[in-house]
């Protein structure tokens, strides 16, 4: 797998990133802002159990970001 | 794995609906359905094939093969798979070959899309219970 973006980023001198990628599609984007802001922010959930359940993701997808 | 009922009260309905159309929306011609249906189908998410057209679906399970598929939309097809099953062994003669076909913001479209699918259907399959339409039927 890469360990690098595939793709260029959407903004001008700015390295290749989730966001600056993201910005190749920017309505997409902000729908994807608003829910995992929301995610993050609001609920029944609590932190930690959502901590923990990004980080057992990450770990499981050995996602570095 | 036992169906159970979606949480009630998910606050996060409306804006996931919203995060779903979007992105099936952006996707370039019919990339969004044949990504949904391939996704469904490597999953085995029965209900969510049932919303879409009968012979889409056959074409896409033989997308090698079959003629209604583009080269463009096989290109999708083999990154869509290679994510599903198993992401770290998409490798980069795969994706050249989608970028090949497809612009940046296209290629970048096409990704979301196939991640908010990915997602979304091990969601329904968990949470058949839905209460917004996450799949796109046509």
């Amino acid at each position: 797998m890469s360990t690098t973006p595939r793709l260029p980023s959407a903004v001008p001198d700015k390295p290749a990133n989730l966001g600056t990628l993201f910005a190749h599609q920017p309505q997409t984007a902000a729908a994807f802002s608003h829910l995992y802001g929301t995610f993050w922010s609001h609920g029944t959930l609590d932190h930690p159990s959502k901590e923990a359940a990004r980080l057992r993701n990450a770990r499981i997808t050995d996602c570095g970001y | 794995m036992s169906a159970t009922e979606a949480p009630p009260n998910w606050p996060n309905e409306p804006l996931a609906a919203i995060l779903v159309q979007t992105a099936r929306q952006a996707a370039p011609g019919r990339t969004a359905a044949i990504v949904t249906i391939r996704v469904a189908q490597i999953l085995g998410a029965d209900d969510v094939l049932a919303l879409h057209d009968p012979a889409l679906r056959t074409a896409v399970c033989e997308w090698n093969t079959h003629p209604d598929i583009s080269d463009a939309e096989r290109a999708v097809l083999a990154v869509t798979e290679q994510f599903v099953i198993d992401v770290h062994g998409l490798d980069d003669d795969t994706f050249t070959a989608l970028q090949q076909h497809y612009s940046t913001t296209d290629t970048m479209a096409i990704m979301v899309h196939l991640a908010v699918s990915d997602g979304f259907t091990k969601r329904q399959i968990m949470f058949p219970t839905l209460t917004f339409d996450t799949q796109g039927g046509q």
